[in-house]
């Protein structure tokens, strides 16, 4: 069974580019428009890794990472960071990567791979 | 004491000798009168001796008071650290001292003020004359020229010379010279003059203080800005406190006698607020000590605002990168889109792609746009009869099918009557989009408990005194206090991807265009009301 991942970002287009990528190397997607939906669908179980922006509208990305990294069912997912801002690097403990946007998608399909296998 | 010649002064007081002599004569006279009519030769000689003596005695009776005054002149004439010259009635020279003579050359029987002064008549307020007048000592400053044409600045004693009845016949007038003085005395003003003018020319605020910290003297700025504080406190006076700062600069250069700085903000008696650096310096007395403080302060006002528009600016550029970076993303996806739906075969795809293409292109173009309506290359283009209530109708019906489904009701209300009038209608576009697409981004960043919808309201209303104005609000998360007067200022925004991020220096720019005013109402948790005012052209 391929892997599921949560792409979430604030920007649809974004969210569309990384689903067909990933959906067209196999991967299930699911996306969410801010940290909130993303916690919702995160909660419902089933992912394997998360794609997450950081500056997002209502919940951003280190808000929805400091809500999972405290439930014990979801603190294992692993996260790429995807985003634009200057303090990415920086903004969580342990991501599995971190990628500037607009990302290098060759290499992001790689650490996908990488991280739960191909799809 | 080389010998002197008395004679001058002898012959100026030669008048009266002349009857003493005939004084004595008469006793001569008299007593050989005597002694012939007693006559008998012993007596006469007898009466002639006793003549002599008493003449003899009367002589030196009558004299010794004037002799005295000769001699003690003669002995000190040439000795005197000062010109001397002893003159007459007609102010005409009768007799001079060796430094006299030295600097002025022989000038005997000439009148004073055209022998030295080279002066056509009398001095004003001439001591000479006075003590002619009054028989006391009179003194004053007089400027004399010597031989070589040498400016001399004196100080003029007079001493009269008394006959034996008291009289004035004569007056010595003793001159200092106290060029070097007087001289030093000008450069010693000047300096004070220059250090005056500098003190008050200087573009910082300047002080001194003594060691109790109180201000002795302050220069014009300083006086104009925190008003004539001298001799008061500096801590009550400039900082309104009523005990001395903690780490006060001055109380440190008192002790260690060196520069301080450091960087204060002080309100002006107008209220302004100014961030200053202030050196404090020691002025150092004869032995080396502090004996006060010199406290300079520079105002920096204008480079903080230099400073914080340039951490601005950085924000923007940060702002900007990000915000472009979005977009590219966008973009790249719209392509990789295309690709795999031309390589699929897959048509929807392909129309699904180049919209991304499309949409982010636009909003590159609109951000694009807005910066050149921040920048001066776009220069207004006003056109007679332009709608206001057709462009706000126009913005409604654009994000309108833009936000739907978003959960985001866009409204317009518009008064009928407002008229067309003389607009930018593309700056009008752009005004009321960009007050829209913040209100827009607002809405969706706002996390509010308990809010079940959003709504945004964008007005066209005929306002006071023929003017119209524009509203759009919105019932987002309204502005958090701490940012309410960095609005304008804070001129990129990071957050949201419907805004352009110079939003609101545009609708700023515009409206100033037109000449209006832009304002707004915020209430925290409740939304945001930004009020165009645009007066008739």
């Amino acid at each position: 069974m391929s892997a599921k991942i949560l792409i979430v970002d604030d920007e649809a287009d974004i969210r569309l580019y990384l689903s067909k990528a990933l959906e067209k190397e196999g991967y299930e997607t699911v996306v969410a428009a801010n940290g909130m939906e993303a916690l919702e669908i995160a909660r419902n179980g089933g992912i394997d890794l998360v794609s997450l922006d950081l500056e997002m509208p209502r919940q951003t990305g280190t808000d929805f990472y400091r809500r999972i990294s405290k439930d014990k069912d979801l603190k294992d997912i692993p996260i790429i960071v995807v985003s634009g801002l200057a303090g990415r690097d920086v903004a969580l403990k342990e991501p599995v990567a971190v990628f500037d946007k607009p990302i290098d998608l060759d290499r992001f399909i790689e650490v996908v791979e990488e991280t739960v296998g191909e799809g | 004491v080389r010998p002197v010649d008395r004679k001058p002064i002898a012959v100026a007081l030669a008048g009266d000798e002349r009857w003493v002599f005939v004084y004595i004569l008469c006793v001569l006279l008299i007593s050989a009168g005597v002694g012939i009519a007693v006559g008998h030769v012993p007596g006469w000689m007898l009466g002639s001796a006793l003549a002599v003596t008493l003449s003899l005695a009367s002589y030196f009776m009558f004299l010794t008071p004037r002799r005295r005054q000769i001699r003690t002149y003669a002995r000190w004439r040439d000795v005197m650290p000062c010109y001397l010259s002893v003159q007459d009635r007609d102010l005409r020279i009768i007799d001079t001292n060796d430094l006299f003579r030295r600097e002025f050359g022989n000038r005997v029987g000439e009148r004073c003020f055209e022998a030295y002064k080279n002066k056509d008549g009398r001095c004003p307020d001439c001591p000479v004359l006075m003590t002619f007048e009054d028989g006391q000592g009179h003194s004053g400053e007089e400027t004399v020229v010597g031989k070589g044409g040498t400016i001399h600045h004196v100080v003029v004693t007079s001493a009269p010379l008394k006959d034996d009845h008291g009289d004035v016949v004569a007056v010595v007038e003793m001159s200092m010279d106290v060029t070097e003085i007087t001289n030093l005395r000008r450069e010693l003003d000047q300096s004070r003059r220059d250090y005056k003018e500098l003190f008050g020319s200087v573009p910082c605020y300047i002080c001194v203080l003594d060691r109790d910290l109180r201000i002795s003297e302050a220069n014009d700025l300083y006086v104009r800005g925190f008003g004539d504080v001298r001799g008061s406190l500096c801590y009550e006076a400039c900082k309104g406190r009523d005990s001395p700062c903690n780490d006060c600069l001055v109380a440190k250069t008192f002790k260690d006698g060196r520069m301080h700085t450091s960087e204060e903000t002080l309100t002006t008696r107008d209220g302004r607020q100014m961030n200053l650096v202030v050196h404090s310096m020691p002025v150092l007395d004869d032995t080396g000590e502090v004996r006060s403080v010199l406290e300079v302060f520079t105002d920096i006002t204008e480079v903080k605002n230099l400073q914080r528009q340039l951490t601005l600016m950085g924000r923007a550029v940060t702002g900007m990168a990000h915000r472009i970076k979005n977009l590219l993303m966008g973009l790249e996806g719209g392509i990789f889109v295309v690709n795999t739906g031309m390589e699929d075969d897959d048509k929807d795809a392909v129309a699904q792609g180049w919209e991304m293409v499309e949409r982010n292109v636009n909003r590159v173009t609109r951000m694009v746009k807005d910066l050149l309506y921040c920048s001066k290359e776009r220069r207004p283009e006003f056109e007679e009869g332009v709608s206001p209530i057709e462009i706000a109708r126009d913005v409604h019906d654009l994000y309108s099918t833009r936000i739907s489904g978003e959960g985001i009701a866009l409204n317009v209300e518009v008064e009928d009557d407002v008229p067309p009038g003389f607009y930018d209608p593309e700056g009008i576009h752009s005004l009321l989009s960009n007050l829209v697409s913040n209100a827009i981004d607002a809405c969706r960043f706002d996390a509010t408990e308990g809010k079940e919808s959003h709504n945004i309201t964008i007005r066209c209303l005929k306002g006071n005194a023929d003017t119209t104005v524009f509203e759009v609000e919105d019932n987002g998360p309204g502005i958090p206090e701490e940012d309410v007067d960095r609005v304008f200022e804070d001129f990129f925004s990071t957050k949201g991807t419907e805004g352009t991020g110079v939003g609101l220096l545009v609708v700023q720019k515009i409206a100033q265009e037109h000449g209006g005013t832009v304002t707004f109402d915020s209430s925290p948790g409740e939304g945001t009301r930004f009020t165009v005012t645009i007066p008739p052209a």
